[in-house]
């Protein structure tokens, strides 16, 4: 091959290249929130700097540090103080105070059943949620550049360190007409540590007490997590995470676990949690001998429901995912993935044949619809698929395209889904985005 | 205003060619289009300096490559909804789909340092000392990388079969 063949060749390649008209009005709108963002930093990084200088030389030391303290070996692992009744929890050095009696990822599809911290969430079924949310949370994600709803967001400086704060927004949830409620939402981004803190709650006094509490804690580093940033959660992902904060890791396989190899079962103390960067955290890690290694925990087969006009003896299935404007999601895997193991389509077309129907004239309601949804499109040779199936994966999570009955999306179907498209780990939470108020 | 007439101009021209070399580079589509526009965000945003570039491809491919390593070293997108929820089928992407898997596998076997001097020299048509600016390394390296990546893509079978035209 010659550089004009390479040349013929690349240019062949791109040319299959499906290519849109250029988005560049809203480039262009982006482009100037992102000049207004800069100078907005820019003016305050300016202004805390004055302040530093004034409040005299040994802030000046202070600041100028490094951001990241130099680790040392063997020092105790007890973070800083939390006011009374509180534990911190966060991502880098930027922490919340949250009340003590809090659990830690009690949701349900997304939705806190108890008042509670998410952080680092793994599976989470979906289902449908029946009721309106009463309790609070604090949500605690990885944000490396300012998160879509924060163009109304204005500069503030937590100790030092510039922050964006959302303005505190309370709506009537008008899914439950017979009922409606209020719910509150404030969110707080530290560029610096990477760190988004999202507090909702029916409450709009709780969200701002909360959100208050944020601090930049330096000379001190939360155990960190991946999942959110889209890793996969292994061992050498966290310890890379681990030891860039200055943290020791020490693994101890499982060798129990149903997850495949090398991917962590728990962490001690849990992430969140703030250190002296030098302290040691234990992982402990799948050595993937465990059950159905490498295929997560499968929830059992269910039988198949006995008319099912799918057929899986197909080519391929191309799924295509969908999202609503505005609402801010992200997923860690491509919009359209061609499936072509048969075994994988088998299964999927097993999962969606066994699915519940819906009952007919059946009323229900469809809260947190936030508009993820799939298109499964099976290809068995001709350019008109077989057979299309249209799945939503929040609100009413219904499966339409099997016959002339609505379904019910289950945890198998979701489970062999994201299996099939090569999702690894196979979380539904993967599935239906990663919700960012 | 000049300005902004400018870098539409520019981005309207060059965003065919930021988003399949995206696509070369590795990327699903969906994923190049984003890096493509995540690219051009950042053009806009130090235009003045992108304008006065003594090489103006060579520097935003420059921050094309920054922006995607960066997005892999991350493992991160962000999702940019689309404007609307479609509520009935759409035309069948079972093509497109195919066309940029076989792009992905057409270079997924060449080391990420090779793929981007491959893309930049046969696809930006880059020249070796633009490439250097770019990728920061000495033309010399340069030459290696391309002469290496040319003698694998010469055996590589998901190619040939491409070439070939037998691909579905």
């Amino acid at each position: 091959m010659n550089d004009d063949d390479a040349t013929t060749l690349l240019n062949r390649l791109a040319e299959r290249v499906p290519v849109g008209a250029a988005p560049v009005e809203e480039v262009i709108r982006s482009g100037q929130k992102a000049r207004v963002r800069h100078r907005r930093t820019t003016v305050l990084a300016v202004a805390a700097g004055v302040a530093i200088v004034l409040i005299g030389g040994f802030a000046v030391r202070q600041a100028l540090q490094p951001a990241r303290v130099t680790p040392v070996a063997g020092r105790p692992d007890t973070g800083p103080a939390a006011p009374a009744g509180t534990r911190l929890v966060g991502i880098g050095q930027a922490a919340i105070a949250v009340p003590e009696d809090w659990g830690t990822n009690q949701t349900r599809c997304g939705q806190p059943q108890t008042n509670t911290v998410v952080i680092d969430q793994g599976v989470v079924p979906l289902c449908a949620i029946m009721g309106p949310q009463t309790a609070s949370d604090v949500e605690l994600q990885i944000a490396p550049e300012a998160p879509s709803n924060f163009a109304t967001a204005t500069p503030t400086s937590i100790d030092g360190v510039v922050a964006m704060k959302t303005p505190l927004r309370c709506t009537s949830e008008g899914s439950f007409a017979a009922n409606p409620y209020q719910l509150c939402t404030e969110s707080l981004w530290v560029q610096q540590e990477r760190a988004l803190f999202t507090v909702t709650s029916p409450h709009a006094s709780t969200v701002r007490r909360l959100l208050a509490s944020v601090r930049v804690h330096k000379g001190y580093v939360a155990v960190p997590f991946t999942y959110s940033a889209g890793a996969t959660r292994d061992v050498r992902s966290f310890t890379e995470a681990a030891r860039a904060e200055g943290l020791q890791v020490q693994t101890r396989l499982d060798r129990t676990s149903s997850s495949p190899a090398g991917w962590i079962v728990d962490v001690d103390p849990a992430v969140g949690s703030m250190l002296r960067p030098g302290a040691t955290v234990q992982v402990t890690v799948s050595s993937g001998a465990g059950p159905q290694s490498g295929q997560g925990t499968a929830p059992p087969a269910t039988t198949t429901a006995a008319a099912c006009p799918l057929t899986s003896n197909v080519q391929r299935v191309l799924v295509t995912r969908t999202a609503a404007a505005g609402n801010g999601l992200t997923f860690d895997f491509p919009r359209r993935v061609t499936v072509r193991d048969p075994a994988a389509i088998s299964q999927v077309v097993s999962a969606l044949c066994a699915a519940p129907p819906v009952p007919r004239g059946a009323v229900y309601h469809c809260p947190n619809d936030i508009g993820p949804y799939y298109r499964l499109a099976a290809f068995d040779g001709s350019p008109k698929p077989a057979w299309t199936v249209d799945i939503d994966a929040t609100g009413c999570r219904t499966i339409g395209g099997i016959g002339n009955l609505g379904r019910w999306t289950t945890g198998r179907m979701w489970h062999a889904l994201a299996a099939a498209m090569g999702v690894r780990p196979p979380t539904y939470q993967t599935l239906a985005g990663h919700p960012s108020r | 205003m000049k300005d902004e007439a400018d870098f539409s101009a520019y981005a309207g021209a060059r965003w065919p060619a930021l988003v399949r070399s995206a696509a070369l580079l590795g990327c699903p589509v969906a994923e190049a289009e984003d890096l493509a526009q995540a690219t051009l965000v950042r053009c806009y945003r130090e235009w003045p300096r992108v304008r006065r570039a003594r090489d103006r491809d060579a520097y935003v491919y420059r921050i094309l490559l920054n922006c995607y390593r960066d997005s892999h070293r991350r493992r991160w997108w962000a999702e940019k909804p689309a404007g609307e929820v479609p509520d009935r089928p759409e035309p069948d992407a079972t093509d497109e789909v195919d066309t940029a898997d076989a792009v992905a596998r057409a270079l997924a076997r060449l080391s990420p340092a090779n793929r981007e001097a491959v893309v930049l020299r046969y696809y930006a048509q880059l020249g070796e000392q633009q490439i250097a600016d770019v990728l920061r390394i000495a033309p010399g390296t340069v030459k290696s990388r391309l002469s290496r990546a040319l003698a694998q893509l010469s055996t590589d079978a998901d190619l040939a079969d491409l070439n070939g035209g037998s691909h579905p």
